[in-house]
């Protein structure tokens, strides 16, 4: 129970819709969201497509969990191939369309090849219609998303692409209740690559739990006793502003295109700074910790900035002034752009102008030019248009590759791995490239007890980590509940009807991960692929609590052998036949 | 001697604002989260005049001590 056991398939060119089941045994394997999605892309998906194609195939996943009453529980996977990177790429949305399109009938919607005219899709509960996008195309996001509720109602829910998505950036991402993102990898340029422009949902049924007066009598239990404790309610008095100050003193705060990993402005942009801007708070579907703050300033206003913004769109931009970010922020979500992409990019093209490499016209601090950045990515004006490569391949046209800051071509997230190395081989290990929502072992090094400058001991802490985050995002739960994996069970025991143990979770997590390094390796990746940039090898960090410090090549090598030999991999970062065999994938 | 503690997110709901404690020479952080009615478990990272610290760290007359929650996930 819990399952809809429909997945609604979505065909664009012949404007066909079918429901058909779920695959039941793979659901038992993979439970939903991240990792059936992720399964379902890898049996339907022909090697070597080009992600832009009509051959590429949007996935939109929800799991066990969507739509009951488990706190935590509304955000919905999206799965496809990356343009950024041509890895599996999959994104986490929150706001409150996963529960949405369970309580329409549907585990998972398939959308298949492209539409002949620029379209939105609705989805309303049994009835599925292609329509004509019309006037939305060329809106920016909050508009069309304005429209369409206007049209169908508060009770619908969209998902929509800005300019950056319909010009097929591969930074543009997917918005939804206006300011929440499927942000990473190019999302949103799949999306317009299909000519789809919004996905409008209206569900109307529910979902059945298999012991409903039980899980709800747990639910509240986890609530009081697990969820709004000290460990998680950082998120709701703060959100991830917090994070701030934490990677400030840890000297791990992007500064100056990772140059440096403390930023003097720091306190312009804190958790306190930006709580003083705050005029509300928001939360997801079914959760109770509210990490969304409202923040407003003279001339702007934005549901954020989160912390990556403010370190990628902030200190590494060498910009001080909230008001700034804040523009910057909105500017992004509403022209449908990922702002650690954009921020990294901004960052290295200042670094690219201050090297005298190539002129692009901006400089650290440089507010003015700053501001115009987003547009000109959106809709690859200008300079834009080089801009919008990203750092992986503006770097192979000028130069600079060693301090563009990107894995497989995904730009870096707010955390100097020089600080913290287990951060080095999260990066680089990452199944969709320089990512941090796979493992973030940043909270025990930098931010813990665990000796951030040895390589022992870090490869088994990834590990550790991205199992746990990878069977979280396939049940789906939100990354800010800290819970055990023991609770986790317990849920999906009462949700499901199947009995399930810490132990099956864990293995789940290491099928998951295994599933999507298989992806990526039918694609063509290998070991020569899970390295870093050479600033963070070669390069010491310039000032502040980590001065000094590198992360010498050869204690990356050890950290990657040891992960190898722990997952069972070969020496060429490959999965072996057995271990395909032993997980069953 | 003097040091000057605040507390950070939902840890300000034990230690609001900024408090001035009094403790004795060669005190150090350990001595210091004794003094205070913060839950040992809901302290994650110290920070001493802006820069982490750990528990055993000795104090000064004129320290500044911040201290954070845990937290899950950026």
């Amino acid at each position: 129970m819990s399952y809809q056991n429909c997945v609604l398939r979505i065909n664009l060119a012949g404007k066909t819709s079918a429901k058909e089941p779920l695959q039941q045994q793979w659901a038992a394997n993979y439970l939903g969201g991240k990792g059936l999605g992720i399964k379902y892309l890898y049996e339907e998906l022909k090697p070597g497509t080009d992600p832009l194609s009509p051959g590429n195939k949007l996935m939109l996943l929800t799991g066990p969990f969507t739509g009951t009453i488990v706190p935590c529980s509304g955000k919905l996977a999206l799965i496809a191939k990356s343009p950024a990177t041509n890895t599996i790429l999959d994104c986490s949305i929150g706001g409150h369309i996963a529960s949405t399109l369970k309580y329409a009938g549907y585990d998972a919607v398939i959308i298949e090849d492209k539409a002949q005219e620029p379209s939105y899709i609705l989805i309303d509960n049994d009835a599925v219609d292609i329509l004509p996008a019309g006037e939305l195309w060329g809106k920016g996001s909050h508009t069309t998303e304005t429209l369409l509720l206007k049209t169908y109602g508060h009770d619908a829910k969209v998902l929509s692409i800005g300019p950056a998505g319909e010009n097929l950036l591969p930074m543009a991402c997917i918005s939804s209740d206006y300011y929440r993102q499927a942000g990473r990898g190019g999302i949103g340029a799949v999306m317009g690559s299909k000519n789809i422009k919004a996905i409008v949902v209206k569900g109307s049924g529910s979902v059945a739990a298999a012991n409903m007066p039980e899980l709800i009598n747990k639910a509240h239990h986890f609530l009081r006793e697990d969820l709004l404790t000290d460990t998680n309610l950082w998120a709701y008095t703060d959100g991830t502003p917090m994070i701030v100050d934490l990677a400030q003193a840890t000297g791990i705060l992007p500064t100056n295109n990772f140059q440096s990993g403390t930023f003097d402005g720091y306190g312009s942009l804190n958790a306190e700074a930006v709580r003083k801007t705050r005029f509300g708070k928001k939360g997801c579907f079914s959760c109770a910790l509210g990490c969304g703050n409202f923040s407003r300033m003279a001339n702007t206003r934005v549901e954020g900035p989160e912390y990556e913004t403010l370190a990628l769109c902030g200190s590494n931009c060498g910009i001080s002034d909230l008001e700034a970010i804040i523009e910057f922020n909105r500017l992004c979500d509403d022209l449908g752009l990922d702002t650690i992409s954009a921020g990294n990019i901004t960052a290295f093209a200042m670094e690219l102008t201050e090297k005298g490499i190539k002129d692009f016209g901006m400089r650290f601090g440089d507010i003015r030019e700053y501001l115009t950045v987003p547009a000109k990515l959106a809709y690859r004006d200008g300079s834009g248009a080089e801009l919008a490569l990203g750092v992986k391949e503006l770097s192979k046209r000028y130069g600079g590759s060693e301090f563009a800051m990107h894995v497989k071509g995904l730009e870096f997230p707010g955390y100097e791995p020089r600080g913290s190395w287990g951060m080095g081989l999260a990066y680089a290990t990452a199944d969709r490239g320089a990512c941090h929502m796979r493992s973030w072992p940043v909270a025990s090094e930098a931010f813990g007890d665990v000796d951030p400058y040895t390589a022992e001991g870090k490869a088994q802490l990834v590990i550790g980590l991205q199992h746990y985050n990878a069977v979280k995002f396939s049940t789906i739960l939100c990354d800010f509940w800290a819970l055990s994996l023991e609770t986790m069970a317990e849920m999906l025991t009462l949700t499901t009807g199947n009995e399930t143990s810490a132990a099956q979770l864990e293995e789940i997590g290491e099928r998951v991960v295994n599933i999507a390094r298989l992806f990526n390796q039918r694609e063509g990746f290998d070991r020569n692929n899970d390295t870093l940039p050479e600033r963070i090898f070669n390069e010491y960090i310039t000032d502040g609590a980590t001065a000094g410090k590198n992360l010498p090549r050869g204690d990356f090598e050890k950290m990657l052998a040891d992960y190898y030999a722990i997952r069972g991999w070969d020496t060429d970062g490959k999965v072996p036949g057995s271990k395909i065999a032993s997980l069953s994938l | 001697m003097k040091v000057t503690v605040t507390a950070n997110g939902p840890l300000k709901k034990y230690l609001a604002g900024t408090h001035t404690v009094e403790l004795e020479k060669g005190s150090d952080l350990r001595d210091l989260l004794a003094n205070l009615a913060v839950p040992g478990d809901s302290v994650s990272l110290l920070v001493l005049n802006g820069q982490k610290a750990t528990i055993g760290q000795e104090l000064h007359d004129g320290d500044l001590v911040t201290i954070y929650p845990p937290v899950c996930g950026g």
